[in-house]
């Protein structure tokens, strides 16, 4: 054995931060320990916070979000930054006067009591000076709380302006710049991306949070020196964490994979994370992907594990490499919601002949047989491998114009990236792209191809009572379709209740149908209907019984749209193929209305394909 | 060997003929006024549109004469009623309200319109050339068409909506609501002056260009054919139209009435009528026309499910203490809800099991309104309670009646010794009766003569009649749960599926059909849009969080989901995966907002909003 046994105390302090340690949490909540300081990462809202504090153009600054959403932390690094010597985070009410004479009072946790009071009480007396607008004293007051609590005490007791305020914002973000509180600032972390956000002239998405924290796990600046004893490790073929640092360290660090490997793991794990967010179905707060991130990257092993190897005692208890931690089920000590959806995304759950079969041939013989470790192997090209080296080995991939990593991507999500990038497109492309839902809702219905092959119009294919041999569907015009995503632009800047400082993505995108009335109907689409309608769209049979619920709210959607002109059918039989118009039209003999319902073969292609 | 009698004949010869007519049955109205036996759901609304429309049931109508063939006998001439026939019809009369119709293509997309939209064939049967059986509530013109050919095969159920949605408090049949019909959303046929398809809610929302004319002339309401409707609309009114008139009422004195009996379940009738007018009200015009339908008949199937299961408490209550829960604090059963769909088998495994624990004390109904039907019998024929039985109301409500059969069955009433004895020597007779005339039914005389484990000779009596009356009896609870269920149909409450169990004690295995509660979309739909609604009059949806949900469902119908119903151990674990799955598909069908967790930021929020609101 080559090396000494050696060890670095930084990854124990990340260990502990991971919820589901064996070393024991202690990292749950601010800046409470040495290793939270070196480890914050602070955003533009931070910076922008404390010059309008120190300007007092804020008075009020309310913090909202859910427990791990970072709100704590914020407001004790605003603190530190201010020169007032923040506290325990136990000591939830923090009392100080800046330099120049300006009060700054913090309630670090309104949803909680604190010394015998309620957290009314002292939320009440917190809010006192804010009630009926700017407060005539020099002072600034900072309030983080969940949102579940500050709607209770919104809805507690006499209705003030600010109360109305806050919960204007609360229910619905477009009010906001109906009230005139530039005092006042609020501020839903849970609106915050900490996985990525548009840049603010829109060209592309940002991954500058995730950089710096992936960068500060290792250490930031001393990086170099806190992981030098890898370098005369003995453990090192056996590390877990060894192996991932290489790959996911900051640059600099000695034995690190090439620069291209480098970039090209950290975008493929920052695109994973961001495929949790668009799922939608967790927000992932700050707490929640630190836990996450040091799962994945240093594993739930300390370095006296690897040398005493005591794991390889206790099979189900082993170290499994990064990759493995990043989406396989089975991985020991899994635990969190970002986790948990990371295994729905899991490369292995998907197969490409070709690179299979380049991946099969890196296995040893006796592996090879063994699917978990074609699985094992997937999972690792898909961090590893570069975008050429996929093309090489799979080959011309569909011509959806997929952004590359057909064959090698995340589960279901093939088109990941075109919703990604959904705020960035120009017109001509969302465009594009709403011709191709639309066409995923033609297929949802069995249409025959005279349906199909229709251009500047949608079939939708009507839902008999009981199944028939002849299809019925109704035609929209394309026109009428657009596609949006929900992130509206960032609100201006001009001193109101939520500047526009947070990193946004968007979790969902809307493709709308406007009337002849002028009035419009919306379908939501989050990541999942997306992908499957630009499955549908490209041809792909769905069977699977995961994607059931998916569709629900798009029947509905059709149903309405149906209903629009419901005077007007097309139809196909089988019995000559032929396209038939339906109509019901009034009609008047001797004066009086009869209505008549009207069948008329479609002769002529032109009229049908165009 | 001599032929072993009937069993209803050994009844009568020991009970008296009359008596045993009137016992010999699986209903009891005043506990539960419809029969007990399958029903279609679906073939509901049509019924209910006559009946508020003409204020009686409805009787026999001309769809067999006019589609169907002149020649053969009457099941022959309905299994030729086709949706052929009906294309061929409307398409051959020359009238010119169907143009294009003559080639072989044309008719076969005019027979497919109409099993497309408005009519369906026996057993949901694929094709155009078999028997239709119902016809769907696309317009209320459905009203005048007698699908299925008579009203009793809906078991009364259309009659019992009709009478809780028309809500009148003091009558014993449905009456005209006269001239005062703005005391009620549901009028009954509507003054001469007015215009019920305006005044009535249900038929407004079906009623498209309908108007209204004397109120006794059976023909005399019109269409006005210059309202457009749409062609599923329209191919209704042209099978309605061709009919001429609408069915008549029932012959027969008290035949075409209907009967003011509401189900002894105060609290679930009252709270399904509210929830069905104000669903209605709300909605019927936003809604787009075919999903309004389904998630109508998801609303008939919770409301339905929750008046039986409180049935079923409040009648195993009443056999255990003589006693009729009060209304308010009447309860539905408790059942669990796999709210994957049975994508998840542990869930579907407990929603299974909850299910099972229901059927279990439901099949107990059988016995126990057998019980009832006795002491009403011999009550109404005791002179001392026939004097007072005349001012004891039954209708709509009967539960004053059922405390006083409760105090007989409990001895407490004065003459309960007389009528229990006279039960007790039926008991003994019935019992030698069946050993000496039909002794393949030894169980029921066994169980006659078991004093010892049941002393109270009513439930002795009851027990053995129930065994005489045979499995039908059991067969036929089952179908009637499975009806209000609308088991496995897209928007019903429950899926049903059959299952080999392996027989305790032995190696053999037994096939068995196992239901769970599932919410489909429709029901998912119905119960949100419901319960955004306010308490009051209002529409303005209100602030609905999803835990305030899940409370109130469990509340008003007893669907439990992150909690298990009485008696049942679920892991922590299972129950928060099952909400996890009400939330996705909650998101799925957009009716949740946010991704928070906080529990009070995730809201509901409808997704056809009421006109008003």
């Amino acid at each position: 054995m080559k090396g000494s046994q050696n060890r670095v105390d930084w990854l124990r302090h990340l260990l502990e931060s991971y919820p589901g340690s064996r070393w024991g949490n202690r990292e749950t909540r601010g800046l409470d320990t040495q290793f939270a300081k070196r480890t914050y990462v602070a955003t533009e809202l931070e910076r922008t916070l404390l010059d309008e504090i120190r300007a007092r153009t804020v008075r009020l600054v309310v913090l909202c979000g859910n427990a791990g959403d970072g709100k704590t932390a914020l407001l004790q690094q605003l603190a530190r930054e201010l020169g007032l010597n923040p506290k325990h985070s136990a000591e939830r009410i923090f009392d100080g006067v800046v330099q120049d004479g300006l009060r700054v009072r913090m309630n670090l946790d309104g949803s909680a009591a604190w010394k015998g009071r309620s957290a009314d009480e002292l939320l009440d007396e917190f809010l006192e000076p804010f009630q009926q607008g700017a407060p005539r004293e020099d002072i600034v007051h900072l309030l983080a709380i969940n949102d579940g609590r500050l709607l209770e005490w919104i809805e507690r007791g006499p209705q003030t302006p600010l109360k109305q305020a806050l919960a204007d914002r609360m229910e619905d973000e477009a009010k906001m710049s109906a009230h005139p509180h530039p005092h006042l600032h609020f501020y839903n972390l849970n609106e915050r991306s900490h996985v990525g956000g548009v840049s603010g002239d829109r060209s592309r998405i940002e991954t500058h949070f995730l950089e710096r924290l992936l960068d500060r796990l290792y250490g930031g600046a001393e990086a170099k020196e806190i992981w030098e004893p890898c370098i005369t490790c003995s453990a090192q073929e056996s590390c877990g964490v060894y192996g991932a640092t290489k790959v996911f360290g900051p640059e600099g660090l000695p034995n690190s994979a090439a620069a291209k490997v480098r970039t090209r793991a950290r975008e493929r794990l920052f695109e994973a994370l961001q495929a949790v967010h668009f799922r939608g179905k967790t927000h992932i707060t700050i707490r929640e992907l630190r836990g996450a991130l040091v799962y994945i990257l240093f594993g739930t092993h300390f370095c006296q594990d690897y040398h005493e190897e005591t794991h390889a005692r206790e099979a189900d208890e082993a170290p499994v490499p990064y990759w493995d931690r990043a989406f396989s089920p089975k991985a020991p000590d899994r635990q969190g919601e970002v986790l948990a959806e990371l295994v729905r995304l899991d490369p292995a759950l998907e197969a490409h002949p070709k690179i299979d079969r380049k991946l099969l041939h890196t296995l040893k013989m006796e592996d090879r047989e063994n699917p978990a470790r074609l699985g094992s192997a997937r999972r690792r090209a898909y961090f590893e491998w570069t975008e050429e080296e996929i093309k090489e080995a799979g080959g011309k991939g569909p011509a959806s114009a997929t952004e590359g990593a057909v064959g090698l991507g995340l589960a279901r999500g093939r088109h990941l990236h075109r919703f990604r990038n959904l705020p960035l497109l120009d017109e001509t492309d969302i465009r594009h792209l709403c011709a191709d839902l639309c066409r995923g809702l033609a297929h949802l219905g069995d249409l025959p191809t005279q349906a199909l092959d229709r251009t500047e119009v949608v079939p939708l294919r009507i839902s008999p009572q009981t199944p028939t041999e002849t299809a019925f569907w109704s035609e929209k015009s394309f026109d009428r379709f657009r596609l949006e995503t929900e992130l509206a632009p960032p609100p201006p800047d001009d001193g109101r209740l939520s500047p526009g400082l947070i990193e946004r993505l968007h979790r969902q995108a809307f493709l709308i149908y406007r009337y002849t009335d002028g009035r419009e109907e919306r379908l939501r689409l989050g990541a999942n209907l997306f992908h499957h309608l630009l499955e549908l769209g490209e041809g792909v049979q769905l069977g699977d019984v995961s994607t059931d619920g998916t569709f629900a709210n798009v029947s509905s959607f059709l149903q309405r749209l149906v209903r629009e002109d419901d005077r007007e059918l097309r139809a196909w039989n089988p019995i000559n193929e032929g396209v038939y118009d339906l109509a019901a039209t009034i009609d008047y003999v001797s004066g009086k209305p009869r209505q008549r319902l009207l069948i008329r073969a479609v002769t002529g292609a032109e009229e049908w394909v165009e | 060997m001599k032929a072993s009698t009937p069993p209803k004949q050994v009844a009568a010869d020991v009970l008296s003929p009359k008596m045993a007519k009137e016992i010999w049955s699986g209903n009891y109205d005043k506990v539960l006024p419809v029969s007990v036996q399958h029903f279609d759901l679906s073939a509901v609304l049509p019924a209910i549109f006559y009946m508020f429309r003409f204020g009686h049931r409805r009787g026999k109508g001309k769809f067999l004469d006019i589609f169907g063939p002149a020649e053969g006998t009457v099941p022959q001439r309905r299994r030729k009623t086709t949706v052929e026939a009906v294309a061929k019809t409307l398409a051959g009369d020359g009238d010119g309200d169907f143009q294009g119709f003559d080639g072989e293509a044309e008719r076969a997309i005019l027979g497919d319109l109409f099993l497309c939209f408005c009519l369906e064939n026996r057993r949901y049967a694929l094709g155009r050339g078999k028997q239709i059986q119902r016809i769907t509530p696309t317009h209320y013109l459905a009203a005048w068409v007698d699908l299925p050919d008579t009203v009793v095969h809906l078991r009364y159920v259309p009659e019992l909506i009709t009478a809780m949605l028309a809500n009148q408090a003091k009558n014993a049949h449905i009456k005209e609501s006269g001239k005062a019909p703005k005391q009620t959303f549901f009028p009954v046929v509507g003054r001469s002056e007015g215009n019920l398809f305006a005044d009535n809610l249900l038929l407004k929302a079906f009623g498209q260009g309908m108007s209204h004319g004397s109120v006794g002339d059976l023909t005399a309401d019109k269409f006005e054919e210059d309202t457009p409707v749409g062609i599923d609309q329209l191919l209704t009114i042209r099978i309605a139209q061709r009919l001429q008139e609408p069915p008549k009422k029932i012959p027969g004195k008290d035949a075409g009435r209907i009967s003011n009996q509401h189900p002894i379940a105060e609290r679930a009738a009252r709270e399904f009528s509210e929830d069905i007018r104000k669903f209605v009200r709300e909605y019927a015009e936003v809604i787009p026309r075919q999903a309004f339908v389904e998630i109508l008949e998801a609303c008939m199937a919770v409301g339905l499910t929750t008046i039986f299961t409180s049935v079923v408490e409040i009648v195993l209550e009443w056999d255990r203490t003589g006693n009729v829960t009060p209304g308010h604090d009447q309860k539905p059963a408790e059942i669990f809800i796999d709210c994957s769909m049975g994508v998840d088998r542990r869930l579907r495994a407990s929603a299974e099991e909850s299910m099972d624990d229901l059927m279990r004390r439901a099949e107990r109904l059988p016995v126990v309104l057998m019980i009832l039907r006795l002491l009403d019998y011999r009550a109404r024929h005791t002179r001392k309670i026939h004097q007072r039985a005349g001012k004891i109301p039954t209708r709509p409500y009967a539960r004053e009646w059922l405390e006083l059969l409760g105090n007989i069955l409990h001895r407490r009433h004065s003459q309960a010794p007389r009528i229990l004895n006279r039960l007790e020597d039926s008991t003994e007779e019935l019992a030698d009766e069946i050993e000496e005339n039909c002794p393949e039914y030894g169980r029921a005389a066994e169980r006659l003569r078991n004093h010892d484990v049941i002393p109270n000779p009513a439930r002795r009596l009851a027990e053995g009649l129930t065994i005489l009356q045979g499995t039908g009896v059991r067969k036929k609870l089952h179908q009637l749960i499975d009806s209000v269920l609308f088991v496995n149909r897209p928007n019903g409450l429950a899926a049903k599926r059959t299952t080999r169990r392996k027989v305790p004690g032995s190696s053999r295995t037994r096939q068995r059909p196992v239901r769970s509660l599932v919410f489909t979309d429709p029901v998912l739909e119905y119960l949100v849009h419901r319960h955004l609604l306010p308490s009051g009059s209002g529409s303005k949806p209100r602030p609905l969080s999803l835990k305030a949900f899940i409370e109130r469902i469990g509340q008003r119908y007893g669907f439990r989901i992150d909690t298990p119903p009485p008696g049942m151990a679920i892991s922590n674990d299972l129950l928060q995966k099952n909400r996890g799955y009400l939330e996705d598909r909650l998101r799925d069908l957009g009716l949740l907002i946010g991704v928070n967790d906080a529990e009070a930021m995730k809201r509901l929020k409808p997704r056809f909003r009421s006109e008003n609101g």
